[in-house]
């Protein structure tokens, strides 16, 4: 444990247990087989569990604060504060704007309590820094269909003309939340789909579900 | 019978021409009887094409009907369609349906037979006594009776049978987000599209047919010199080779809500089958939010009203051209037209094209001229002016047309009448735009008088409308149009490039039009009252004379009149009846239609199945189900789950063959005597950080925390403004500025809503921030007198009494996985919680019970959590408070600290006069006289077990279980100054007319002083 601003930081990795292999999906079978869908032989849409990554959400309403938080994220992570619905990328990392005073960052789990010290060893005063890892997993839905299955779980325009490489939303998705950002667009399109680790079976069988129709390949679940 | 002869029986079939496929023969069954069709057919050419004149019976009289329309305004052929229990479908319209092989299709009313039916002979009788409001005015007495009544006439009216097993099908939804929207792929709506596309925007255009084109599916217009179709066609193939562009066939534009948000059901394989191909969806409900929307929905034409226009045969005028060009069908051998306009002339024209007998065409203007009378002269076809069909005659299809000279404002008769005879008579009263969808956002058509029908309406969305529905009549003039109204609204959607696209030339560009002539209702020798009846209404047997006598008792609203009297109310919503019975309401009571206006036109435009409504949104999808970290092993572990809130909580472990009282008598002796396990990965955990973050839990929370330290956690209890306890949990403090806070289980998302709300809107000052962590942390709850000894085999920290003391939190290894420990207690024994990153959940789930096999180690759920805790008192909120509830009606005032500086959130509202009364309802403990009766929760408490009914209530049972360890049952009720009458008894009478006597105790019924759990 280390304190600063008194503020408990926690190394919460274990290097006892590998997480990076357990699937965060228990039940996520649909009642129909979705990669068994005689109407297509070949899929158009594949689903991919991600490994757990590290997740810190960075939290800062001041211009000064928000400038010093980007400042320490370009040192140390090499990627800048992103801008509104957007995200910035660089290798293992990357930052997506949440809210206006809200980023989740995304690096290797091992890394995270490093990178929390790092930046709080930069920024003080009205910020806050969470490690929420546990607390979401990742999907990766993508190929020729996967628009279309975005369409069918979420009101917002994932349409490329509004909804860019690189852009990310927070949106309703079925009946649960979730944050997608465009990886791809295009025949090839691949979005993640970041999902309250709780809701992660629903979305699961949710997107099976929505893919039927296509076809579709997964990988993990 | 062989194909052969089933062509054969085709016998209004022509040879040639149409948008079939002669290749294609298609079998289906029409209530039993085996009938051919082809490929491009709707069900109802293909009964037509087999002489099927009666497709049902009518709802209140049980008279024949046959197909009048060609469309969506189809009052009649209303089918049972599908093969299987799985997939009948009720209410099709055969004018929608497209035919597919092996269709199995029956009238849905007609009882026994729609060939035979008793109300027919019901309404033969009784017609004359059956007036409007007939049901309410004679089934009402004796009121008791009504159900009995009511079985009877659905059985004898109803429309259709609903499914009795789950649907087979796949239905889905889908958001759309188009530029420009256009509704309607007729010669506007194609226009409309193709400009507003060329423009670069996003295109989405949907049409209700089988295949684009409107009103050029049966046209015999050339546009470009070409046949309208193959215009169509190069329209459709640019429309399709533009990746912008999004269509959508079978799909109706049912519903336009405010801020263009409009709902489309597309019916994606209805046209293939009676259930979906394996794999695809049947009904698509497309959710499109557009920039801007082209309406161009066209019209619906009118019928004349005219006595038994109801007979078989009986058809709309456009319908019948619509059967001869799109599907090769004549739908009779003798024709008569009966027109107030020039458009009833063109079914004259194709039905003598097509080789069959046009007896007359019946035109109520004295003197019409111009292009269509040309045309039938250039035929020989026989006119006769200034004259109307007043009645038509024959039984189950019409033998013969009663046509009379009329005045000039064919108001009355002015001569002798004439029969003649024929088998189909068509009417033509004019068009009335499909103003439907333009009036759903609250807009009020208009009527014009030029067009002799309303058109829509001012609107406040970026709405454009086209063609037709606006009442344009001239082909180029509807060409135009679209062009105008997809240019325009792409420029509003952002998109200002010309399209560059000049309307087509049309074959009908010279055409002289003859005006038409105002009419509804056709006079008859007789007054409406005592002619045979004159339907508008034909879904629902609303007749002139029933109209015109709900005036007379006083109806004078449009909306009276239609409620009284059903008129618009089936599932056609009077698509055809509508303009003419507001015609025969202005005119009975002596006004405009202008005056009388129209009902409200709501979504949906047509009646949509309830899985399109529903969606994916059934079954596993219907609510989504949360699971903790750890689900996997209660999974393998044999739980049974409760859902709270939306969680799936194991709510107790059988073993074997145990029940469920077994196993949680088993599970609570367990935790008393050794120790037991408990998921608590539910509870919502939001991570507080900031200068000012203590401050913020001393306003939201009723009791103090300004002296609590980094190390030591506190109970908490949250309350509304009203002052009524809303949530609770443990908080630790975790640093100075720095805390950790749980809320119940399902209070999680409102207690984050409630600290964000106060702070960006009340306390945005304040420099603290609030995330949460309920996902990411999994929570382990170990508790029993050998918690400690379980936990010291997973930890090297110091988890001793000396060292971790009750209510303080440590860090720790657990298991190779770093922890926060809190030491707190929900059982009253022992107990630690112990957190980790959910990942790494499911390990130390199994070391702990690898470790915990020598202490018995045993997984308790969330039945044995609530009786354990309700042996001590502890209160769950939602269970023993519902609202209502003050901190200090639960008698947990300790938790009310009224000396903090800055006040905290219910302090006002739990100090108003009536949340001091002394007499409220208070939480207090029940213990029955006889130990093993167990209270049903819920149970209303008196004083007096002998008062009279209605007796004196004075509280309710909120919790009640049989304790195990205590060997009896225990309850906790809020009992009306209960804790003032400790030792007092109260007594409940249960349904089964038995009272539990009980009395009025603690809430802790074990362990008073807490020492199990400090040990």
């Amino acid at each position: 444990m280390s304190e600063s601003d008194n503020i408990v930081v926690m190394d919460q990795f274990s290097k006892n247990i590998d997480a990076s292999t357990a699937s965060v999906v228990h039940t996520g079978q649909l009642n129909v087989d979705a990669s068994d869908n005689g109407a297509n032989s070949k899929a158009h849409v594949r689903l991919a569990e991600q490994p757990v990554a590290g997740l810190l959400m960075l939290r800062a309403s001041s211009e000064e604060q928000m400038a010093a938080l980007g400042a320490a994220l370009q040192t140390h992570c090499g990627v800048a504060l992103a801008s509104r619905l957007a995200s910035n990328t660089s290798g293992d990392y990357c930052v997506r704007w949440m809210s206006p005073d809200a980023w989740l960052l995304s690096c290797p789990l091992s890394d995270a309590f490093s990178i929390e010290q790092k930046l709080r060893g930069v920024v003080s005063g009205h910020v806050a820094i969470v490690q929420i890892s546990g607390g979401y997993s990742v999907f990766e839905l993508s190929g020729a269909k996967a628009l279309e299955v975005l369409q069918k779980s979420s009101g917002y325009d994932t349409h490329p003309d509004n909804f860019p490489v690189g852009k990310v939303v927070n949106t309703t998705f079925a009946k649960a939340q979730i944050t997608i950002r465009a990886v791809q667009t295009g025949d090839e399109a691949s979005y993640e789909l970041i999902v309250r680790r709780s809701f992660s079976d629903y979305i699961w069988i949710w997107l099976q579900r929505a893919s039927y129709e296509y076809g579709l390949d997964s990988v993990g679940g | 019978m062989t194909q052969a002869q089933l062509k054969i029986q085709q016998r209004n079939r022509l040879t040639t021409g149409g948008r079939i496929n002669r290749e294609k023969p298609l079998m289906f069954t029409f209530a039993g009887r085996r009938l051919m069709g082809y490929e491009g057919d709707t069900v109802a050419s293909a009964l037509l094409a087999n002489g099927v004149d009666i497709v049902g019976r009518s709802f209140k009289y049980g008279r024949p009907r046959g197909i009048m329309t060609a469309g969506v305004e189809e009052p009649n052929a209303v089918l049972q369609i599908g093969g299987t229990k799985g997939t009948t479908i009720p209410n099709v319209k055969a004018t929608e349906q497209m035919l597919y092989n092996k269709l199995a299709c029956r009238p849905v009313n007609g009882w026994p037979s729609a060939e035979f039916d008793l109300m027919g002979v019901f309404g033969r009788i009784g017609g004359e006594l059956m007036t409007p409001g007939f049901y309410y005015k004679t089934f009402m007495w004796p009121k008791s009776q009504w159900e009995t009544y009511e079985k009877f006439i659905r059985k004898a009216a109803g429309l259709g049978n609903s499914p009795e097993v789950p649907d087979v099908d796949l239905y889905d939804h889908m958001n759309r987000h188009a530029d420009v929207l256009v509704v309607g792929a007729g010669p506007a709506g194609l226009t409309a599209a193709l400009s507003a596309a060329r423009s670069g925007s996003r295109v989405l255009i949907a049409d209700e047919q089988h295949e684009f084109g409107g009103s050029l599916l049966f046209s015999n217009e050339t546009i470009d010199g070409k046949p309208a179709m193959q215009w169509v066609m190069g329209v459709v193939e640019e429309l399709r080779a533009n990746p912008r562009v999004t269509m959508l066939d079978h799909a109706t534009v049912n519903g336009y809500h405010d801020h263009n948000f409009l709902t489309i059901s597309e019916r994606c394989t209805d046209y293939l089958g009676d259930h979906a191909p394996r794999g695809k969806v049947r009904h698509r409900m497309h959710k499109v939010r557009a920039g801007s929307v082209v309406l161009a929905t066209g019209a619906h034409e009118r019928p004349l009203v005219f006595a038994n226009n109801d007979i078989p045969g009986c058809m709309v005028a456009s319908s019948v051209s619509h059967y001869i060009n799109r599907f090769a069908v004549v739908p009779g051998e003798r024709l008569v037209v009966m027109t107030c306009n020039d458009g009833g002339y063109q079914c004259a024209l194709d039905w003598h094209d097509a080789g069959r007998t046009v007896v007359a065409i019946v035109d109520s203007r004295k003197a019409p001229d111009g292009t269509s009378v040309e045309q039938a002269a250039e035929r020989g076809i026989k006119v006769i002016t200034g004259s109307a069909v007043i009645e038509a005659q024959g039984k189950k299809r019409v033998h013969a047309a009663l046509v009379t000279p009329v005045n000039a404002a064919a108001s009355f008769v002015t001569g002798d009448c004439q029969y003649l005879y024929c088998d189909t008579i068509a009417s033509s009263g004019g068009w009335s735009p499909a103003v439907h969808l333009s009036c759903h956002t609250g807009s009020r058509p208009v009527w014009s008088q030029e067009v002799l029908g309303f058109v829509p309406g001012l609107t406040t969305e970026q709405r454009w409308t086209a063609g037709v529905l606006t009442g344009k009549v001239s082909l180029s003039d509807v060409l135009s149009d679209g062009i105008t109204a997809g240019t325009d609204a792409a420029n509003a959607a952002g998109f200002t490039g010309a399209s560059g696209y000049v309307a087509p030339s049309v074959s009908t560009d010279n055409q002289v039009v003859c005006d038409a002539q105002e009419m509804y209702l056709l006079p008859h020798t007789k007054p409406s009252s005592r002619a045979p009846k004159q339907f508008v209404d034909m879904q629902n047997d609303v007749t002139a004379a029933g109209i015109e006598m709900s005036t007379r008792e006083g109806f004078e609203s449009i909306e009276h009149v239609k409620r009284y009297t059903a008129l618009g109310f089936g599932t056609d919503q009077g698509k055809t009846g509508n303009i003419n019975g507001m015609a025969i309401v202005a005119k009975a009571l002596g006004k405009t239609i202008e005056q009388t206006g129209t009902t409200v036109f709501r979504p949906n435009y047509t009646p949509v199945s309830f899985g399109v409504v529903a969606g994916a949104h059934t079954r596993e999808l219907f609510d989504p189900q949360r699971f903790t970290a750890m689900h996997e092993w209660h999974l393998k572990a044999g739980a049974e789950f409760e859902s709270v809130g939306q969680w799936m909580r194991p709510w107790y472990y059988p073993q074997g063959e145990e029940t469920m009282q077994e196993a949680i008598a088993r599970e609570q002796l367990a935790v008393r005597a050794s120790v037991g396990f408990l998921d608590a990965s539910t509870l919502g955990k939001i991570d507080i950080q900031g200068k000012d973050a203590r401050e913020f839990l001393g306003r939201v929370y009723t009791n103090a925390w300004a002296k609590l330290k980094p190390g030591f956690c506190r109970y908490g209890l949250m309350c509304g403004e009203d002052g009524m306890v809303m949530d609770d949990g443990v908080t630790a403090c975790l640093a100075e500025n720095h805390f950790h806070m749980t809320t119940t289980s399902g209070g999680a998302a409102r207690v984050m809503s409630w600290l964000e709300i106060y702070h960006q809107t009340e306390w945005p000052e304040m420099e603290v921030f609030f995330n949460s962590v309920t996902d990411h942390w999994a929570t382990i709850a170990i508790a029993g007198p050998n918690a400690r000894k379980l936990l010291e085999k997973l930890t090297d920290a110091d988890v001793s009494a000396e060292n971790f003391k009750f209510m303080q939190w440590i860090d720790a290894t657990v298991a190779g996985v770093p922890a926060r420990v809190f030491r707190i207690s929900f059982t009253g024994d022992l107990s630690f919680e112990v957190n980790v990153a959910s990942h790494y959940a499911l390990a130390v789930l199994e070391a702990l019970v690898e470790a915990g096999k020598e202490f018995n180690l045993t997984p308790y759920g969330t039945e044995t959590m609530h009786v354990l805790r309700a042996e001590k008192g502890f209160i769950i909120v939602g269970q023993d408070t519902d609202g209502s509830m003050t901190p200090h009606d639960i008698n947990h005032g300790w938790a009310v600290v009224d000396s903090k500086p800055f006040s905290y959130l219910g302090k006002r509202g739990m100090n108003r006069a009536d949340c001091l009364r002394s007499d409220r309802k208070q939480l207090v403990g029940l213990m029955t006289t006889n130990p093993q009766v167990t209270l049903p929760e819920g149970a209303q408490a008196v004083r007096n077990p002998n008062e009279a009914i209605p007796m004196t209530m004075v509280g309710h049972v909120t919790s009640s279980y049989h304790s195990a360890f205590l060997g009896r049952t225990i309850a906790m009720g809020v009992i009306k100054d209960g804790l003032n009458r400790m030792g007092e008894k109260v007594y409940f009478p249960l349904r089964d007319g038995t009272t539990v006597e009980a009395v009025i105790c603690s809430t802790v019924f074990l362990d008073p002083d807490g020492a199990r759990q400090k040990v």
